[in-house]
Order: structure tokens, then C-alpha cells, then sequence
């Protein structure tokens, strides 16, 4: 069945420390596809997971060199941006396939480009709030594979218990 | 430029063999009487570094240059993509900057002549390990016979397809998923990564057969993986 999670972001920091949570659910094999608009996120997410994941050193945009590689505790990550490509063949020559083998990969704009990435373990859909501030974000999780929602539900409630909500008392 | 001439110019000079379609960076040369020198090396990532190198000792040690290459022939695949685009661009720039053309052939048609050559007589099914749980194969009667068109599969799927008695299988992918083939009834050979002297075998019995080259632009590598659309982008 179908599912979906969603949490909420109110800074690029809290996006990043989303992420990092949801990394530790991530498996080697994984394709993760990140969408949202330009500006909402993507990067920042993947920087989270790549904390998560233990890969050290900055992670930047794939959007100019297509794919970025960093050692992690997962096998390589791979991280990969199909904005600028406009066939599916292009997809198809970064040999994702190969790479992803023994790692992780998470694809920026992968949605367009499904029919050539194979088999997508998760999609993390980041949006903008209609009422919140500039950096409140919407990020929501969704796969197919139910004992996979249960092992994301765990971690995002893991993490929202240890960081008690505003205006409660501690 | 004098690409088109080149062409029509494929026999008196020597083919260049590249295969980089799986585990191995290849090289081989062969003249009229066959296959006449050649390099392999073992290499998951390195492609790029070894390739221009390997062709350039292989030249030498045939004491060749490559202004006397008539044609050089290429595994456009199905493999992997990694070595796949490394090949098939520098066949593409060595063929467009001598001028001769390209022999695309396919890493299927490459195995089933390696079986052949081993001196098997039966039918043959090409395997190669597509990675992510995946295979691409094709299937061929027996010696002399067409190549059928590789498909996509599932190693479970694919299995119980080829079920045919006495059916050997070969390549990467018949090596990795040997258990699963073999429990169906299928044989499996000791051949693994496609190789640049069963290329040049193929490309030169193609052309010795009257198949002309292709223009270097026009080669494409085999992708079977619904590649063959434009990314349809509706809220970029």
C-alpha cells in the first residue's frame, strides 16, 4: 500500500536535522527521489541525510556536474540532479544502476525521469507552507513498502520526543 | 573532413576492437587473417584512465598507427554504463578523427561468439548482470545463428524462460545468478565479461559478410531501459 508521512521544518537547520533522522531508516540499494520547487530544500535535505549517513566534509549542488559521490556509512552516496537533463537516455548514462549497487542514491527532480531510474525505494516531497515564514517547510515521506512507513514513523517520532514542542511546558 | 569516404574504406587495414561494456577494459587489433594483438584489464571504475592507453601499447606492439585502422568496432552494449560511454565516445572520436567508421556490436552477440568459439554447439543464452537485482540477455539457436534482440528481466523471470534443455549460458550475469539458472535446468559456462577479441572476430566476420560501418555520430549504446523518451517536465 501506498503511504505517506509528513513533518514540519522551520529552518534549513531543522530540514537538515529531518533528514538526518530519516537516514538512519535509509538501506544500501536505496534510490530516494527529493522533489520540491527551486529554492525548497533539496539540497539542504541531502546535506541532513549525508550527516546522517556519516559523510564528512560540505556537501554542495549536483545541478552542474550532474553527480556528486562521498564515502558513507551506507556505501557511496550518490547525489544526483536531473534538472538540466532533457531525455531519458541522459538519465540512463549516469549509470545510476551501477553506482547505487553498493550505495545510496538520492535523485533532485528525480520524478520526471522514473521510467529510467528503476526501482525508487522512497520520495521526499518538500513544499513551502501557505500561511508559515519564508523557512517553515512541509516534508513529506512516501513509499509502497508498508514495514518501511513503520521504520520512518519510528524516527521521526524518535526525534520529535526529544526535541519538546514550543509553548508546552518541558 | 572525409568521414563518409572513410566509410567505404573497410577492408586492406586493420580493425580496432573496444570493450568496455562490462568488467573489463579491452583492446584487440585483427587484419584480414584475424585477430592479431591485444590488452584486457580487470577494472570496475578506471575506464577512462586505461583505455587511451591500452589502445595506444596494442597499436604498438603491432607496430601499427592508427592512420592504418580501416574501422574500429565497439560493444555498444547491453552493460554497464559506466564503461559503456567510455567506449562508445572514444571509438566515436578516434573513428570521427581518422575519418573511417564505426561497427557497433552488441555485448550479446560478443558472448554467444566467446561460447562458439569454446567450441559449444548448442543453444546459448548471453547473460549480463544489469545490476539492482536485474539481467539483460538474448538467446541464440546455435552456431552461425542470428543473435535475437536482448531483453530486460528479472534473473528469477528470465530462468524460467530459457528453460530449454541444454541451453549454456554466459556472461556476468549468468555468473552471479548461477544458482538460481541452474536450478531451472540451464548450464552455465566459465565466460564472464565480454571480450575485445571476440569483438573484432564478430565486426570482422560483419563486414567480411559485405555489413557496412556506420557514421561515428550515429552510434548509440543499447540502454533497454525506457531511454528512448524525452523527461516529460511539467513543473520544472
Amino acid at each position: 500500500m501506498a503511504w505517506t508521512l509528513r513533518a514540519r521544518a522551520s529552518s534549513p537547520e531543522e530540514t537538515r536535522e529531518l533528514a538526518a533522522r530519516l537516514a538512519r531508516a535509509a538501506r544500501r540499494g536505496d534510490v530516494v527521489i527529493l522533489e520540491g520547487a527551486l529554492g525548497a530544500g533539496k539540497t539542504t535535505f541531502a546535506q541532513g541525510f549525508a550527516r546522517g549517513v556519516g559523510v564528512e566534509g560540505p556537501v554542495t549542488s549536483p545541478t552542474f556536474t550532474l553527480v556528486r559521490q562521498y564515502p558513507s556509512a551506507l556505501g557511496e552516496l550518490v547525489h544526483v540532479d536531473v534538472y538540466r537533463l532533457e531525455h531519458l537516455a541522459e538519465v540512463a548514462d549516469l549509470g545510476l544502476s551501477e553506482l547505487v549497487e553498493d550505495g545510496v542514491a538520492l535523485v533532485e527532480w528525480g520524478d520526471a525521469a522514473r521510467p529510467a531510474l528503476g526501482e525508487v525505494a522512497w520520495t521526499v516531497t518538500i513544499a513551502r507552507t501557505e500561511e508559515g515564514g519564508e523557512d517553515d517547510r512541509i516534508v513529506s515521506i512516501s513509499g509502497d513498502d508498508d514495514a518501511r512507513r513503520d521504520e520512518f514513523a519510528v524516527t521521526l517520532s524518535a526525534g520529535a520526543s526529544q526535541r519538546p514542542r514550543e509553548g508546552r511546558p518541558a | 573532413m572525409n568521414g563518409a569516404a572513410g566509410v567505404t574504406r573497410a577492408d586492406g587495414g586493420l580493425l580496432l576492437g573496444i570493450e568496455t561494456a562490462a568488467g573489463l577494459v579491452g583492446v584487440a587489433l585483427a587484419d584480414e587473417s584475424g585477430p592479431l594483438a591485444g590488452a584486457w584489464l580487470r577494472s570496475e571504475r578506471r575506464h577512462a584512465e586505461t583505455l587511451a592507453p591500452a589502445i595506444a601499447h596494442v597499436l604498438a606492439q603491432a607496430g601499427a598507427s592508427p592512420a592504418d585502422l580501416a574501422a574500429v568496432a565497439v560493444d555498444v552494449g547491453p552493460g554497464l554504463f559506466t564503461g559503456l560511454r567510455v567506449g562508445v565516445a572514444t571509438a566515436q572520436g578516434l573513428a570521427e578523427g581518422l575519418g573511417v567508421g564505426i561497427v557497433a556490436v552488441t555485448s550479446v552477440e560478443v558472448l554467444v561468439r566467446e561460447a562458439y568459439d569454446a567450441g559449444w554447439a548448442g543453444p546459448v543464452a548471453a547473460v549480463v548482470d544489469a545490476r539492482r537485482g536485474e539481467v539483460f540477455a538474448a538467446r541464440c539457436a546455435g552456431p552461425g545463428e542470428v543473435v535475437g534482440a536482448p531483453w530486460r528481466d528479472a534473473p528469477g523471470d528470465l530462468a524460467s524462460k530459457l528453460a530449454a534443455p541444454g541451453t549454456l549460458c554466459v556472461g556476468t550475469g549468468a555468473q552471479r545468478y548461477a544458482d538460481v539458472l541452474a536450478r531451472a535446468g540451464l548450464r552455465i559456462a566459465a565466460i564472464s565479461s565480454p571480450s575485445a577479441r571476440a569483438l573484432v572476430s564478430v565486426a570482422a566476420d560483419r563486414l567480411a559478410s559485405g555489413g557496412a560501418p556506420s557514421a561515428p555520430a550515429a552510434v548509440r549504446p543499447v540502454y533497454l531501459r525506457e531511454a528512448d523518451a524525452r523527461i516529460n517536465w511539467v513543473q520544472r
